[in-house]
């Protein structure tokens, strides 16, 4: 009996060392430190609530994505877009538009077909109720709220992003759709070397020759459209689409770089625009009708004027239908 | 002057989601829509702790600090409210919420957010008090009743508390000498400072 | 174009007469949108010390240890 009730002891001793032995098994603070550090990281944990993340108690990242929005991205980017806007201001004071240099011949050849202006003009369209719209959304608190007051200027701001929503995915189709249309006219050719080296001649004002595309075109094309263009359409779509069940941390990340992304396209289309309406006489012309004049041609895309020549030259060549006959 | 806070005591919740229910049941919120929600730390595991968590109230809104409408407010009580009319339903206010109280009704198409819902300490909305357009966009206006918040006035453990903070403070500081353990609550100061120096020493100690 | 300018200027110009809108909460400071205090309604007839009273002592009924006088 003795014994008996020595091996339980024993194995009752045994169990309390065993218990005690691993560290994670000792005696607990009264305040669980590590629970709630554990807390702030962000994991999720148990709970009975169905939903995205409901899990998790805290959430820190946010935190750091107010900081950037409301701090350094409205700040900066306010900053560049105004510096912007006063530097192409600036540019048309001194430099003032670029016109042609010979007079018109009147002879006009097809630049853009209907349906690559039909793009174009879907994509710039899409591009810009994007952008004012997505500028109302990070600016227009400090610009149009003191002026509209509280009701009319949500009014104005619900329509925004329900515009934006919308309005995003369509701008995506019209950007792959414009890249495989222009593609082939965008790729590197030796010409754009010295494009590069007298930077267009835009403040010399000297002559370039270059393809259908010049390297500046070249680098809209490939840094806008499709490298911003793509960035700005993915995050987009992470922040359109809330029902595939994406993280908060995720969302963030992509509203930053949304943000960023948006404000240098914004300031990149600015100047786009500005050359291609006051900035160059008869640039506007070439997307609105599709024909440019032959003077225009040789003056800004030489090597694709010739090209175009030589073309038209070959037996059986036909004009393009719709050309408007001889222009006064 | 009343400073109106939500106070969580993790030694006594048993997640029984009491509150959450009273919650739902109280202001009728709309299907998809938690106002408050219980999470349990570590479940299963010696020592865990359940939590029940809603919007805290902040004093320095992040919610309110991003909304691009401005349509957060505080009220004399420190409450943060939201005006349902200006609301876009952009999402921003839920980025950036540590505590995910900010709620959508996901109604429109591709899961478009509707008008941002969260709770509201019981006190409302902009509307007029007890007026049906109140009721029906964000709930019942508990504290023009002289009432507090359903979730923690039913609180059968009396984990939750909520109302004036130092009388809140007040029930506390006293179960917790009288206990004497488990100061370690679901306030402010587990929700956004570091850990008292004391406890941190304890962290080292336990880690050494 | 000028007119692009101007307005442009004149947004931007407006941009310093910003005021700060986050409302960090100052005790007793009542920040910006209409909206009745819980004291004025049919309830409390705007008798605010009424409405203090209550609700503190409403606050003091979720100390159980009162209540059942432990």
């Amino acid at each position: 009996m003795k014994r008996i009730l020595f091996l339980l002891a024993l194995c009752a001793s045994l169990c309390v060392t065993a218990a005690d032995a691993p560290p994670a098994q000792a005696p607990a603070a009264h305040n669980n430190v590590k629970l709630w550090q554990d807390a702030r990281v962000g994991q999720p944990q148990f709970t009975t609530v169905r939903g995205v993340e409901t899990g998790v108690l805290i959430q820190s990242n946010g935190e750091t994505w107010r900081e950037l929005r409301n701090g350094p991205m409205t700040l900066y980017g306010g900053i560049l877009f105004c510096v912007v806007l006063g530097a192409i201001a600036v540019f048309y004071k001194l430099r003032g538009a670029i016109k042609l240099k010979a007079p018109m011949t009147g002879r006009l050849i097809p630049r853009f077909s209907y349906f690559e202006r039909t793009v174009h003009w879907s994509m710039a369209g899409s591009f810009v109720i994007l952008a004012l719209s997505g500028l109302n959304m990070l600016f227009g608190k400090h610009l149009l709220l003191p002026l509209f007051g509280h009701s009319l200027f949500s009014w104005l701001a619900a329509l925004c992003k329900n515009l934006h929503n919308f309005v995003g995915p369509l701008f995506l189709c019209s950007i792959v759709v414009a890249f495989f249309l222009f593609v082939k006219d965008n790729i590197w050719r030796a010409s754009d070397w010295q494009w590069i080296r007298t930077a267009g001649g835009l403040i010399s004002g000297g002559h370039v020759p270059s393809w259908r595309f010049n390297f500046g075109e070249k680098a809209w094309f490939w840094f806008g459209l499709v490298l911003i263009g793509l960035t700005i359409s993915i995050s987009g779509f992470v922040l359109d689409f809330p029902n595939f069940e994406q993280g908060r941390n995720i969302m963030q990340t992509a509203n930053i770089v949304h943000v960023v992304f948006a404000l240098m396209f914004i300031c990149m289309s600015l100047g786009h625009i500005y050359i291609g309406t006051i900035g160059m006489e008869g640039a506007l012309d070439a997307m609105r009708t599709g024909y440019v004049d032959e003077t225009w041609a040789r003056e800004h895309h030489e090597l694709w004027f010739e090209e175009q020549q030589h073309k038209m030259s070959q037996p059986g060549a036909v004009p393009a239908s719709g050309a408007p006959a001889a222009q006064s | 002057m009343a400073r109106m806070k939500f106070l969580c005591d993790s030694e006594r919740c048993i997640e029984c989601n009491g509150c959450v229910t009273a919650c739902k049941n109280e202001h009728e919120v709309p299907w998809g829509v938690n106002r408050r929600r219980v999470v349990t730390l570590s479940d299963g595991v010696p020592g865990e702790k359940s939590i029940s968590v809603a919007c805290m109230h902040c004093s320095d809104a992040p919610c309110m600090a991003v909304c691009p409408v401005d349509c957060f407010y505080h009220t004399d009580q420190g409450v943060v409210l939201h005006d349902k009319d200006m609301c876009i339903g952009c999402g921003y206010c839920f980025y950036a919420c540590p505590f995910g109280a900010p709620q959508y009704p996901q109604t429109g198409t591709f899961g478009m957010r509707g008008k941002m819902d969260k709770c509201t300490f019981c006190a409302g909305g902009p509307e007029i008090d007890h007026s049906e357009e109140e009721f029906k966009k964000y709930g019942r206006n508990r504290l023009a009743e002289g009432k507090l918040p359903i979730c923690a006035e039913m609180c059968s453990t009396k984990a939750l508390l909520g109302g004036d903070g130092d009388v809140v403070s007040e029930i506390f500081r006293e179960r917790a000498l009288k206990r004497g353990k488990g100061a370690d609550v679901w306030g402010w100061g587990t929700a956004y400072g570091s850990a008292p120096a004391q406890q941190q020493d304890k962290a080292k100690e336990g880690k050494s | 174009m000028r007119f692009f300018l101007m307005a442009a200027f004149v947004l931007a110009l407006l941009g310093c007469g910003d005021r700060d809108k986050v409302a960090v909460y100052k005790p007793g400071d009542y920040q910006g949108k209409s909206d009745a205090a819980p004291w004025n309604n049919k309830t409390y007839n705007g008798d605010k010390a009424k409405w203090e009273g209550d609700v503190r002592a409403r606050g003091r009924l979720q100390d159980e240890s009162r209540r059942i006088g432990g």
